[in-house]
Parts: C-alpha cells; structure tokens; sequence
C-alpha cells in the first residue's frame, strides 16, 4: 500500500448488519507526489463546485448493473479541519442494506458534490437504484458531480490506449500498489465472504477501495493542475485532448498553444485533422487569416492529410476569409487533380468549382461593369 | 365474374368439381351491437364516432365492461372481429380519466407490434389528447429510452426486450411500475410449448416486480382459435381470466373447399403438383379481380407460387406488381408497403408463408388458398380465417399435396371440421425453465422465504442456487450474489436470433435486400442456390459463412433450387436407462442438419434439370432425448413393414408425449433408425428442440409406463381403420398394417413384470 503513515488507526462503529470504518490521514500525506491537502485544492479548479465536496468509490457484487447488483462497500472520503476522512460503509449482511442505505443518504446529505471515477455510468446509477429498491429517498440528480473518468478519456485515451485507474496510475500517477486485489475478483470474495463469514478474507478490498479513493483525489488535483497551468505539464497527455478541455474552459489561448504542441507528433489522419481544424477556428474567431493560410499550407509537408482535403481547405480559406475567386479556384483545381476525384466528396469539390468559376469571371468582369 | 359464380363453376363443371372433396358453406351471421357503455368517458365516444364507429360489437362492449369490473381477459374471436379495440377502449379509456395510468402491450414480434402502434396512435391523434406510444424493442435509439421510461402511457414491447432489458432495470422504469394497470397480451396462442413455459415465468417476474411498486395490473389477452383459451391465458398469467369468446361481428357467406388434384398416375400414386392447381384456382380470382391470399408451407413454396401467379398475371394482361410475396426475410420496409397495398386494393394477391398468419392487418381478402395442409386443425383455421369479409361472400380452399397427411385431411373432412384445434399447452414450473428463471428473479428483487412465485415450491431450487454461489440466504430472504446477468443466458426461444443479410451485386453499389436465419440458411443461400425474393430470381455467387453473408446476383433461369438437408442423431451420453420389455434410456444428444445436395429443379414442370453438391458446415444442437429400443422379439417384421410400425409407434409417442410433459408438439423432433448405430437395434428418438434441452426428454423416460399405456389408449379408442394423424400417422405413411403392428409393440412393450412394484405392496 502506499499509505505511508495514518495519523489515527482504523476504527469502526459496528453494528449489527453493517459497519462504518473510519481512518484518516493528514492533510500533507503524499500521494502520487502531491501532498492531499495540495491535490484538494487543485482540484476545485476544474469542479464541481460545492462548499463541502466528497470523493465516492464503491465496491459491488457485480459490474453488470442492474437491480441484482448490490453495492456492499461505499467508500467517502472529505476534508474535515485537520484531516482527510474516509469514511466506508460496509454491509455485513444482505438484510441490512436498507438500514446502512439510510446512515448513508444521511452523510451524502452532509456534501454538495460529488466526484468519482466512472460515477456518472456506475456508482451513482447503481446507488440509485439500491436507494429506490430500499425505498428509501434520495436523488442524485440534483447534486452537483463530477466524473473525474470522462476528463482522463478525453486526456491519455489516445495517448496511453485507455484509460483505466490501473493505467493511469501507472504511466501518470506513478503510484504501485502491492498486492492489490484485482477488481474482477472482489465479487467472489465478498460472496466468499457472506457464506463463511471471515472478515479477513476482505481486509485487501477495503485497503482497495481506499487506495482507489487516494487515486482518485490525485488525479482530481493533476487535472486541476493541468488546467490551471497547461504550459507546465511534463507528463504523457493527449495534447490535443487538453486543448480543447481548454477550449471549453474559455482558456483560447493555451488550447491553442496546447493544439500547436499536438500537431508536433501527431501522425493519425482523423485526429490530425480535427486538431488542425481546432487550431484554425482559434485564427479564424481571431481574424488572423495569414497564420490560418499557414497553418493549411504547412499541412502540406506531413503528408499525413490527404492533399486534397488540404487543398479544399486552402480553397475554403480563399473564396471566404481573403475573398479571392481566382486562388480558392486554383487551390480547388489542384484538389480536384490530387486525387479528389475519387473521393466521395467529389461532387462538393465540383460545386465549389462551379461556384468558383462563376465567381472567378464575375471577379474579373468587375472593373469593366462599371464604365457600361 | 363474381366470387359466387366462380364458386358454382366449381361445382358444376365435371373436371372439377370431382377435385373437391370437401364442400361447405357457413351461412352468414349478423351482427349484434351493444351501446357506448355508460360509463364510457364522453370523448373517446365522441372520437369513435368520428371514425365511423356510432356503436360497439357485443364482445367488445362485454370486453369493455369485464375489464371495467376488474377482471382479467381472454378475447377470442375471429379475424377483422374488431379485437384490437377490446384492448385499446379500456385503455383509453382509463388514461383520459387517469392521465397517470400506464399499460404495458406485448406483442410475440415486431411486425406485429408496428402494426398495432400505428393503429392505436391513429386513434389517439384523433382523440387530440397527449397520450405517448412507444415501441420499446431492440431498435429504439438510446437516446428515446429515457423519455420512453418516463413519459410512455403505452409502452409497445415483445416478451424477450421485457426479460432482459426491463425487469432487470425495473428501478427505471419506477413511473412504468408504480402505474401499470393494464398488460395487453395480443396473440396469446403464440406462448405455447417450451417458449410459452419462459413467458409465463416472465409475466410471474413482471407480477411480483409490479407487487414491489404497489401495482396489481390487469390482463387483456387475445388469441386465434385454440382448444382451451381460457385454461391456457390462466396458465400463462397465473390468474383467473374471463373468456369472451362470442363474437358481436358480423360474417359473410363463407365456403370452404376442400381440393385435392387429380391423380396423374395411379400407380405411382402421383397427383398433379399442388402449386399448379394452386396456380389454377388463384389466377381465376385474379382475372376476376377478387382479391386473394395464397399460403405456402415453406417460403420456397411462397416464392414459387409468386413467380407463378406473376407469370400467370402478366399472361392475363395484369400488373405483375398487383402479385406480392410476403414472407421472413423480407425488409421490414417492403412488408409495410406490401400490407398497405393489400389494405389499399393495389395489390391483388400475395403468396404468403405463416408469417402472415398472425394479426398482421391487411384489410379483408374475399378469397384464401392453402398450398397444402399446414399441420394443424388451429393453424388451418388461422389461415383460412384470412379471408372473410364482414357482408360478402368469402370463400377458403384447402389444396392438398400428395403426403400422407394432406391426403388423410381431404379424404377425411370430418377429422377437420368435427375436431376442436389443438391445445396450447405450457409448463411454467417445468425446473430447469423455473430455475434459469428464478435466478432473474433473485436478481429483480430478492426473494422471500414465503413468497409464492410458483405453486411448485422453489425452495430446493434455491438451495441448489446457493449451493452454486448464485444466491446467499438471509434474514429468510434470498438474494442475488452471482457477478453475471442472468437474463442474457436464459432466451426465450430456441430458435436462434442469427441471420444470414443478403446482398445484391448485380449493381455497382451493392444493396442488401433481404435476410434469412441462421438454421434456414444453408438450404436457402447456399452457393449456386436460386434464391428468390419477391418473385425475382437471384443466382448466389457466394456465402461467406464467418461474416454471415451471401452475396447474389439478378438472374432470370427457369429453375429454382431445393436443398435436402439429412438429419441425424448420436448418442453422447446416456443419462439413465431402463432394461424392460422394451428397453429405453434418456440422455445427451447431437442433433446434425447436414445440407448434402441442391436439386435444380425447372419452373412449372418440377422437372429435374440437374443437381449440385453443398459444401456447407453441417449445423448442430446439443441438446437431449429419450429413446426406446425395439427388441428383436417385438419386432420379426420385414424391412417394409418394420418401417411402417416404427413410423407408426414413434407418430403415436410424438401424439401422446406433449400432453404429458406439457410442451408444443413443436418443441420436439423425432428420429428413427431402422439399425442405430448406438443400440444396434431399431430405435425411436424423441428429441428435444430446444438447445440443451429444457429436462422434457427425462420427463418421457421416468413417465414410461403412462406414456406407453397411453399411446395404446389413443390407438385403441381412435375409431380410423388403419391409421391417422390423430393416432400412428396416415396409412399412405403407416403402411397397411402400420397401426395394428404398433399396438403390438406397444402392448408388447407394456408386458407385466413378473413381480409387483414395491409401491403397490401393502404395508
């Protein structure tokens, strides 16, 4: 484990059917190099924003979903004042759910958001439905969340080739647990559990769970971090990936700083294009038309677009932004010859000459209409 | 020439009317009406008016009222009887004077459940009030699920999208739940056998789901005519049910005919080919313009028989687009546009497989033609019940084939028209059905040590289920703890889902026109087959079995193909046996279908111009059977005659056996071997068809003794000569003395054992 001290050891309320453990750390306890403390705050930046946040990771029977999955480990982890609390909720027989469920609706009731890895899809939607089965009110919707997973898709997907917490604390985190239960097999071993009654056998999946949170609160804090100071970050990224979390953050300037960097290396069609087409939207929206012409034209040197699609961008470029018929033309002739006419955008190149055409002897005809 | 004349042609013209066998005529009824129920909310009255309907029939007004009163439904009138509104009217009804209310609509398939959203969101546009349809199945985008399981009044689904993707998210549709007063069930008699067993146990998980929500809906369920509606709707939903079963519609004039071809060499016993004289008959319809539809066993007689009548159309200076197939495997837009224009009139005639059997509305036909008996009294009915209009004269032809079967039918009327259909018959407690069932419901909701969810008692079932980790007992509840879904590895049917797409290459831009299922396939698209769809020819270039695809092209040949397919049995694992007068054991077994060669047969003269082989994986079931072995002593026949009584004792088992393991005569198969290479002996298999078997063919083997004794019983009291399809199967099959030789087996097989059972010692 990689919990290197705890200020206070384990401590459990039990009662009958389930079992609340709580253990803590302080605030400047390291984890994957950032102190907690450090990785709270950090991670405000990017959300949600609440008065009192709570980080969620749970423990299930199932991966499937589904009403037949129970959630037998809830894992909430705060900042109090002098602390980082992690609070678990464990039921220790089926019967009990409802009972722990109501001790439970009545902590969340204690925060204003959420965040957790793969929540949005799991852990709330399952938590969900145990509450409605134990008749029991409480609704997630109206808490503010965030699904710390949807930005790491979008930051090491392509990067990293997923982007599981297992991978990123890998290659991101640097985080190694030993001798970590793998997830598949904490199912079985609560069953295990539940017909033989040792605890013992689940010490590892809560040692587990709480790792995961730790995990959790640090990629929280990185991508806080990674936001705040985009020009900073030394790690694997999918640069293009941040750029536009950037983008929507309102932050133009570093996306498109962080769009640039993308372009350096990057080598698939489909994801180059749409990073170019980011980049030139920026020049586009800044009126900067000779670095969007640059821009198109060194798209030439990769080979890594097609020249066509390069070329009918430098014809989209010319007939809209510097509105000259006669280069958008050329540019779209040279589309057509590079192969365009086998692609199956074929007959919008060919309306665009048409247009062009047109517009090219109009543009022409223009100093003469005049002096009728 | 109208209907009625061509009808007295028939009779009165001597080379014909020798063909009919049977001739009669049901006379007309009239209607009888009911008033708008009292109660009934002023607006849907005032709506119906609108469409033109100023009164109710007596069923539906009886429909309306039973439903009123809080019972459960069973309605069971004929075709075009005006069903549909037996259900919608109390829907309706109770959701404008309860906008909250919720009903769920199952239909057995999704051509059927398009049909009737279209109908009742007709009626609903009418009505100007915001009732939400929706048809929840495997094509509803994600992204309208949401609304769906929110907003839906009626939610249009078909039993298998309601066991694994409703009851198992029960907690989303809580709106659904929490509401749900009605439960329509249209096509009832669809739910028989091994599949109907699955669907009662799903409508058990939909009942004790709905308990949880503290809702008690009602069913509304119709059926085509079976034997026993209300003991099979009270089986299948586990509630009492109020049959209504006396139709308020009015009928025409109906004839129905039995034809049978003449015979073209005594000899041989030859009759002319059934789809000529179908050919016959249905183009003088045509050329007299009185609509028809034309049923085919298979779907290579439907397309034959379209190819025919288009050919025969067009002969006749007609539209040969005024001809259509309809049958599986069409695209889902070309049915829709083939039932609007039987609805609509442009179309003339379709040649049809029983996928049209079912209430899939296509207006009223005057005429129906039946290439052949289809097998059952029920399914007979169904079809002719195809035509009938409300005022005219309509008339039904049964032509009969050559097989034993049909020639028994047209020879013996009475057996048709004297017998009740069939009966539908299910097992919703049968245990491995209960068990895989049981587990979805564990998984729902957990279940109670008292809960009632079968009469049969799960308790040692879910001992077993916790002995296997898949439930954990607590508190006197049991729960599910298993890390699978189980609702994916329990399928309704055992039919499989797989299909073949068929693509078209005669154009630069392939098109995909038209699919078939898996176990169809290599009789259908194997490579050089003549595959037709909609009367067209298309040659298959090849089939890429991995991908599921066959690739074909236009072609315009003057034969079409028929692929024989060889079934065998083998004998894996014998289970248990028992070594009797006549010995037999249950076991597991591989079903083989192997396809070995195609005939290339010519375009109305059935003339064989050629063959070819099929190089095709063979397709095979694990599953199990039961198998009884003929000893030598019982059977000292000659090869012929050996035949014959095997034929006969195993039709006579295949008879009895559904009764008694409470299944569809389809669920099971039949094998015999004259020497199998298990036994070594003469053997009958009865098999089971669905994979792996649902425990029918232990049930046959421990109910030997009743099964034997009634398989006598049946023979005995059946008052034929020397076989029929109620007792050893047609003589023409049976052979003269098919039917005393497997009363002797069978006797034989009973000998009294020299002691007596312990049970039957007095203590």
């Amino acid at each position: 484990m990689a919990i290197a001290r705890t200020a206070r050891p384990p401590r459990s309320l039990s009662s009958s059917g389930f079992e609340i453990r709580r253990r803590t750390w302080p605030l400047d306890h390291v984890h994957a190099r950032m102190p907690l403390e450090t990785a709270a705050a950090l991670g405000r930046v990017i959300g949600p924003e609440a008065a009192r946040l709570a980080w969620l990771d749970t423990e299930t029977t199932g991966l499937a979903g589904g009403t037949g999955t129970y959630v037998f480990l809830v894992g909430i982890a705060a900042v109090d004042d002098r602390d980082f609390v992690l609070t678990q909720y464990f039921l220790r027989h089926l019967s009990a759910e409802a009972e722990m469920l109501e001790v439970l609706r009545d902590d969340l009731r204690t925060f204003d958001g959420l965040v957790t890895f793969n929540g949005a899809r799991f852990d709330l939607p399952l938590l969900q439905t145990r509450f409605l089965l134990s008749r029991i009110r409480y609704e997630f919707e109206n808490a503010p969340h965030l699904d710390v997973m949807s930005l790491a898709r979008r930051l090491w997907h392509r990067r990293l080739g997923g982007y599981s917490m297992g991978l990123l604390e890998q290659m991101v985190l640097h985080v190694d647990r030993f001798e970590d239960v793998p997830g598949w097999m904490i199912p079985s071993l609560y069953v295990q559990y539940l017909t033989c009654g040792n605890l013992d056998l689940l010490e590892p999946v809560f040692a587990h769970n709480a790792a995961d949170l730790l995990s959790l609160i640090s990629l929280h804090g990185l991508t806080g971090e990674m936001v705040t100071h985009p020009s900073e970050v030394q790690l694997p990224v999918d640069w293009s990936g941040l750029g536009r979390l950037l983008d929507q953050r309102g932050n133009c300037d570093a996306a498109a700083e962080c769009y640039r960097t993308a372009l350096a290396d990057e080598s698939d069609p489909g994801a180059r294009r749409r990073t170019v087409t980011a980049l030139a939207r920026y020049y586009r929206r800044r009126r900067e038309r000779q670095a969007l012409l640059e821009l198109w034209e060194a798209e030439f040197m990769p080979r890594i677009l097609p020249a066509w699609q390069v070329s009918e961008r430098l014809a989209m470029i010319w007939e809209w932004e510097f509105r000259v018929a006669p280069a958008a033309l050329e540019h779209t002739e040279r589309a057509l010859a590079e192969d365009g006419l086998s692609t199956p955008h074929v007959s919008r190149l060919l309306r665009r000459r048409d247009r062009l055409l047109r517009k090219s002897s109009a543009q022409l005809d223009r100093p003469f209409s005049g002096s009728k | 020439m109208m209907l009625r004349q061509i009808l007295d042609r028939l009779h009165s013209d001597p080379s014909r009317s020798s063909r009919i066998a049977a001739w009669r005529e049901l006379p007309a009824t009239p209607a009888r009406f009911a008033t708008f129920p009292a109660g009934l909310e002023p607006l849907l009255a005032k709506t119906l008016a609108r469409r033109g309907i100023t009164q109710l029939y007596t069923h539906q007004a009886e429909s309306y009222d039973a439903v009123r009163g809080g019972q459960n439904i069973a309605v069971v009138t004929p075709t075009a009887s005006g069903k549909t509104l037996c259900y919608n009217l109390p829907v309706l009804d109770h959701i404008l004077k309860e906008p909250a209310t919720r009903a769920l609509y199952l239909f057995p398939t999704k051509a059927l459940s398009a049909d009737q959203v279209d109908e009742l969101q007709g009626l609903i546009r009418t009505l100007e009030r915001d009732i939400k349809t929706f048809t929840y199945d495997g094509d509803t985008p994600a992204s309208a699920r949401r609304a769906i399981r929110a907003a839906g009044h009626v939610v249009v689904t078909n039993p298998d999208m309601l066991h694994t993707a409703i009851l198992p998210h029960h907690t989303k549709w809580l709106r659904l739940f929490e509401n749900l007063r009605y439960v329509v069930i249209d096509e009832l008699h669809q739910y028989r056998g091994v599949f109907g067993s699955h669907v009662g146990n799903v409508i058990r998980r939909l009942r004790r789901i709905c308990r949880f929500y503290g809702s008690d809906p009602q069913f509304i369920c119709t059926s085509a005519t079976i034997g026993n509606p209300q003991e099979h709707a009270e089986r299948l939903i586990g509630a009492p049910v109020h049959l209504i079963a006396d139709s308020g519609a009015p009928r025409g004039e109906k004839v129905i005919a039995f034809i049978n071809p003449p015979v073209l060499s005594r000899e041989l016993g030859i009759r002319r080919d059934t789809l000529m004289e179908v050919r016959d008959l249905t183009g003088e319809l045509i050329r007299n313009g009185i609509p028809a539809i034309v049923f085919g066993r298979s779907r290579l007689a439907a397309e034959l028989l379209t190819t025919y009548l288009r050919d025969h159309a067009v002969h006749h200076g007609r539209a040969p687009e005024s001809i259509q197939g309809y049958r599986a495997g069409y695209l889902p837009s070309e049915r829709r546009a083939i039932e609007r224009g039987l609805r609509e009139g442009e179309i003339k005639a379709v040649a049809a497989t029983n996928a049209l059997e079912l209430g899939i509305d296509i207006g009223q036909l005057s005429a129906a033609v039946l290439a052949g008996y289809p097998g059952t009294i029920a399914s007979t009915w169904q079809q002719m019940g195809r035509a009938g209009r409300t005022e005219e004269l309509s008339a039904a032809f049964l032509v009969a084939t050559s097989d034993p079967l049909d020639q028994y039918i047209v020879h013996h009327p009475q057996y048709f028209f004297g017998h009740s259909p069939e009966q539908a018959l299910i097992n919703p407690d049968n245990l491995l059905v209960l068990s895989s069932h049981l587990k979805c419901a564990a998984f729902e909701l957990p279940i109670g040590e008292t809960e009632a969810y079968s009469p049969a008692g799960i308790h040692d079932i879910l001992l077993h289920l916790q002995s296997q980790k898949i439930v954990h007992e607590d508190g006197g509840t049991w729960h599910y703890v298993a890390d699978r879904f189980p609702a994916e590895d329990v399928s309704l049917r055992s039919a499989s889902t797989e299909n073949v797409v068929i693509i078209d290459e005669t154009e630069p831009v392939p098109q995909v026109i038209g699919e078939i299922d898996l176990p169809a396939a290599p009789a259908f698209v194997h490579e050089d087959a003549i595959y037709i769809h909609l009367g067209q020819q298309y040659h298959v270039d090849r089939l890429d079995w991995d991908q599921r695809k066959a690739y074909v092209r236009r072609v315009n040949v003057d034969y079409y193909t028929d692929a024989e397919i060889a079934v065998a049995i083998t004998v894996l694992n014998e289970d248990g046996a028992a070594r009797d007068a006549l010995p037999r054991a249950h076991g597991e077994v591989v079903v083989t279908y192997r396809p070995t060669i195609f005939k290339k047969l010519k375009l109305f003269t059935q003339e064989n111009v050629g063959w070819g082989k099929i190089t095709l994986p063979e397709t095979t079931i694990h599953t199990t059977a039961a198998w009884w072995v003929l000893p030598p002593a019982l059977t000292t026949f000659e090869l012929d005659r050996l035949q014959g009584a095997l034929t006969a004792v195993s039709h006579a088992l295949l008879n009895i056996a559904p009764v008694y393991v409470m299944c569809d005569p389809r669920d099971l198969g039949r094998v015999y071997e004259i020497r199998s290479p298990h036994t070594a002996l003469p053997t009958i298999y009865l098999y089971e068809r669905a994979p792996g078997g649902v425990g029918l063919a232990e049930r046959m083997f421990r109910l030997h003794d009743h099964l034997i004794r009634a398989a006598i019983e049946l023979i005995e009291a059946c008052e034929c000569e020397a076989g029929c399809p109620s007792c050893v199967g047609p003589i023409l099959e049976v052979g003269n003395t098919g039917k005393a030789d497997a009363l002797a087996v069978l006797r034989g097989g009973l000998a009294v054992p020299a002691y007596a059972p312990i049970s039957s010692v007095p203590a």
